[in-house]
């Protein structure tokens, strides 16, 4: 409305003061505005002619003048053309002088509105002519002055040529512009342009009240291109039809707006290239600017969002617990209610598009004006990633001290120590037993180099931090992730000086990469364990040599009985000493043959001493040992495949011995008598031999034959006088075989016979 | 028989000690006796016997102990010594040896005939 007044008042302004005489007419033929000139022709006052209808005016109380009303009403109902002459009439002035005036008329429209622009040109004498165009100029030269300040230059057109300009004008055009064509002045591109609206205006058609132009000046500012901003008017000068243009210098303004919009764009691409959104609401929360990561994170598009107040149904947001936000907690609100800033607001959103919750991060700022809110800033990150990495992260963490906390307790409750250490041997782990045992509480070595804390006696010898340190140096070689140190030789000392025997378990520790980190050993105090195995190496010993001592008394005395030169025995007598020596060597046989078992059971390879032995060597010892056997029976035996010093082994040529006697004794004991028993050996694969005994004998029922190398096993088919055997020594036989890397089979047919089978590795 | 040479029986179990006099006697095997190693060393060194059957688990000084004095003796270290021994572990029979036992017998695996057919062979 302030702009229409202003345009009203500068309007009547303008036609107020214009060099024509002239009058505008409203569509109802009453005045709207006069010009100065009109009025000191006709010497009536703005009061006099204001507002006044045409019809009443007395000025045109004349014939012609009549005429002329006559015609203005003809042509404000649009029943003549918009222009044209209405010729030379008669007025009269207020002081009843009477002039002849030639009218011209336009008719426009001004808001749309129709007006109707009368000029009359005074044509009561020619002498009258000079003296009008005095006043003109003189008046044109007070407009100019006025537009002076407003930076306008004002320049009338007649015929396309230059026909007036003010002297503001002259600072551009230069002194020669009179008279010129005025598109000369027009910027080349503006030319044809400008040319349709002059053309227009001359016509009085409608054109916009205001142009944008470039013009070319000439004057002091010579070649200058400035952008004008025109303003053009048809007029009446000296009788004819002329242009009015008033030309304002807009360069200043032209360059703030390409400023403003520049750094606007500027502003636009940079709130558009980035990831926070960004949003304006003005104090009534309308969203005023919205930028692209706002669209993005919100799921709206700018024409949904522009426009829409807090309340609107488009956000639909959630408070951090999940709850539904109320609408004080909205952003907006918030900051409209406190007019305060606030940063790190946490706030979900429920998008139409998505199943899940869209997380933000909000800062919102007042922009306050005199102390009243202006704006609301209001900027946000979307977080939704960064918070669930959070969640998965808190679950993460929470399983990990579950699962942490799970194994501390297994750590401190097992019977074991447990102790870790990284790379760079400090302490990371100490569980409750390993505390126990080296009498170090957690507290005081985790984080601490191991050494200062744990020593260990290995093989005698104190060894300290060493010993992880080998044993490490042993696992890296390995190959293997585990390692375990010899049991019987470790001994920890703790703290009191005490000596703790262990057992000692070391493996690498590996994050997913397979990175080393460190080393975990587990220990096991054995105390107790070893000092059932000292009772049991005691016992051993106690009945090795307790057991036999008076073994060994029986069996001489009876000998000394049957045999002595001097001996008086009677023959039952002499069958009863017999029968004492055979018993007692039946338990001598038993107590060699339990030794031998608790030495297996004991230790795998029960002192296995390996060394060059001559196969043919031992096996004949053996049929030596059992001569008296084989006589008894009246067993063949045939031994072949084994050749003196050729086949020569590296293997325990006791044990072997031993191996071969509770063989070839089974195969002799078992044979029928004059039976045949074969002994074959031959050379297997390149470093292998086999060994076989066969005989004819009773053979072992099909039903026992997975018993056969268990101990005490006894073949249910055995007569009476040859179950003097333990039992124990197929099971000796088997431990040996297999202390020595080789394997023993056998096959058998009850009635018909058997044949045991083993094969043995040369060695080295 | 030589009837210079003469065997000593280290053995402190007597009934053992008897059963090998008796088989020694049957044979006209001269002998002296000791039941522990200290006594055996003194008779050893005063009397320097032909050949030595020598226990091992004996009281004051063991038979092992005894071995090697006898054997780091210059007037007694060429005495063949045969340890009777019901310690029949592999090792008791190694250090025997090693110690310069010219045999070592596990007294209940052996017959008296047997053995006192090898004093016999060390005796001549």
């Amino acid at each position: 409305m302030a702009a229409s007044q202003n345009k009203n008042k500068e309007y009547k302004n303008l036609f107020n003061h214009f060099p024509s005489h002239l009058i505008v007419l409203d569509s109802n033929g009453s005045v709207l505005v006069s010009s100065e000139t009109f009025r000191k022709l006709t010497k009536y006052t703005n009061k006099d002619l204001e507002a006044k209808k045409i019809t009443s005016l007395k000025l045109f109380k004349t014939k012609s003048g009549s005429n002329v009303i006559k015609k203005i009403k003809r042509i404000l109902a649009g029943k003549l053309p918009k222009f044209g002459e209405l010729g030379a009439i008669e007025i009269v002035t207020k002081s009843k002088k009477k002039l002849t005036v030639a009218v011209n008329y336009n008719l426009v429209k001004s808001q749309d509105k129709k007006e109707l622009i009368v000029t009359f040109d005074d044509v009561t004498g020619c002498t009258n002519l000079k003296e009008d165009v005095k006043t003109s100029e003189a008046l044109l030269k007070d407009i100019g002055a006025l537009f002076e300040k407003n930076i306008t230059g004002i320049i009338i057109i007649q015929n396309g040529k230059i026909v007036y300009g003010t002297d503001y004008v002259r600072n551009f055009l230069g002194k020669d512009y009179l008279g010129k064509p005025f598109v000369k002045f027009i910027a080349p591109e503006y030319r044809v342009k400008v040319m349709k609206l002059y053309a227009a205006r001359l016509l009085g058609r409608k054109i916009p009240p205001t142009y944008d132009i470039k013009m070319l000046f000439k004057g002091p500012m010579k070649d200058k291109i400035l952008d004008v901003e025109i303003a053009s008017t048809l007029i009446n000068y000296k009788g004819k039809k002329a242009i009015m243009a008033f030309a304002h210098d807009i360069t200043a303004k032209k360059r703030v707006e390409k400023e403003i919009k520049e750094s606007e764009k500027k502003y636009k691409i940079l709130a558009d290239n980035i990831d926070t959104g960004l949003i304006l609401h003005g104090a009534d929360t309308k969203l005023l600017f919205s930028n692209l990561a706002a669209s993005k994170i919100l799921g709206l598009s700018v024409d949904q969002m522009q426009g829409k107040i807090a309340i609107d149904s488009s956000w639909k947001f959630v408070r951090e617990d999940g709850t539904d936000m109320p609408l004080t907690e909205y952003p907006v609100n918030k900051v409209v209610s406190s007019k305060k800033a606030f940063k790190n607001y946490i706030v979900g959103i429920r998008r139409k598009d998505r199943k899940y919750i869209t997380w933000v991060n909000v800062d919102a700022t007042p922009v306050l004006v005199d102390k009243a809110l202006d704006y609301v800033s209001i900027t946000f990150v979307d977080i939704t990633t960064k918070k669930e990495l959070e969640k998965e992260r808190v679950e993460y963490l929470v399983n990990i001290s579950k699962q942490k906390n799970e194994l501390n307790t297994i750590l401190d409750n097992i019977a074991e120590g447990v102790f870790a250490i990284d790379k760079d041997n400090n302490i990371t782990l100490f569980n409750e037993f390993a505390a126990q045992i080296f009498r170090h509480s957690p507290k005081t070595v985790i984080g601490k180099k191991y050494g200062r804390f744990l020593k260990f006696v290995y093989q005698d010898e104190l060894v300290e931090n060493n010993l992880i340190e080998e044993a490490i140096g042993k696992l890296k070689k390995s190959d293997q992730a585990t390692l375990r140190m010899d049991a019987f030789n470790i001994t920890l000392v703790n703290k009191m000086g005490h000596k703790i025997p262990v057992v000692f378990d070391i493996a690498e520790l590996k994050d997913e990469q397979g990175e080393l980190f460190g080393y975990i050993v587990t220990f096991r105090d054995i105390t107790k364990f070893t000092t059932i195995d000292k009772l049991k190496s005691e016992f051993v010993s106690i009945a090795s040599h307790q057991l036999r001592t008076p073994l060994s008394g029986i069996r001489w005395f009876a000998e000394l009985l049957l045999k002595q030169k001097t001996s008086k025995l009677d023959k039952t007598q002499v069958s009863y000493a017999q029968q004492i020596y055979d018993s007692n060597k039946r338990i001598i046989s038993l107590v060699d043959d339990l030794l031998d078992v608790s030495h297996i059971d004991s230790d795998e390879k029960f002192g296995i001493k390996k060394a060059k032995t001559d196969l043919y060597v031992v096996v004949k010892s053996v049929l030596d040992d059992i001569d008296h056997l084989i006589k008894e029976k009246g067993v063949k035996v045939v031994f072949k495949g084994c050749t003196p010093k050729k086949d020569v082994l590296f293997i325990d040529k006791a044990k072997m011995i031993q191996v071969l006697y509770n063989l070839l004794s089974n195969a002799v004991k078992y044979s029928k008598r004059g039976g045949i028993v074969e002994i074959s050996c031959s050379k297997e694969q390149r470093d292998s031999y086999m060994f076989c005994i066969k005989d004819d004998g009773i053979g072992i029922p099909k039903y026992q034959h997975k018993q056969v190398f268990t101990k005490f096993f006894r073949a249910d088919n055995v007569g009476l006088k040859d179950r003097e055997g333990t039992g124990l020594g197929l099971y000796i036989a088997r431990a040996i075989i297999e202390a020595h890397g080789g394997n023993i089979s056998f096959d058998s047919k009850e009635g018909k016979g058997s044949t045991f089978c083993f094969t043995l590795p040369k060695g080295k | 028989m030589n009837k210079e040479k003469k065997v000593i029986i280290v053995e402190d179990e007597v009934s053992l000690s008897k059963a090998l006099q008796a088989a020694l006697t049957e044979e006209d095997i001269k002998f002296i006796t000791a039941y522990d190693g200290k006594a055996a060393l003194d008779m050893i060194n005063s009397q320097k016997p032909d050949v030595i059957l020598l226990d091992i688990m004996l009281p004051k000084m063991d038979g092992f102990s005894l071995l090697e004095i006898l054997k780091g003796q210059p007037e007694t270290k060429d005495i063949p010594v045969i340890i009777l021994s019901n310690l029949g572990q592999e090792e008791d029979i190694e250090k025997g040896k090693q110690l310069g036992a010219v045999d070592y017998v596990v007294k209940a695996r052996i017959d008296l005939e047997n053995f006192v057919a090898k004093v016999k062979k060390y005796l001549s």
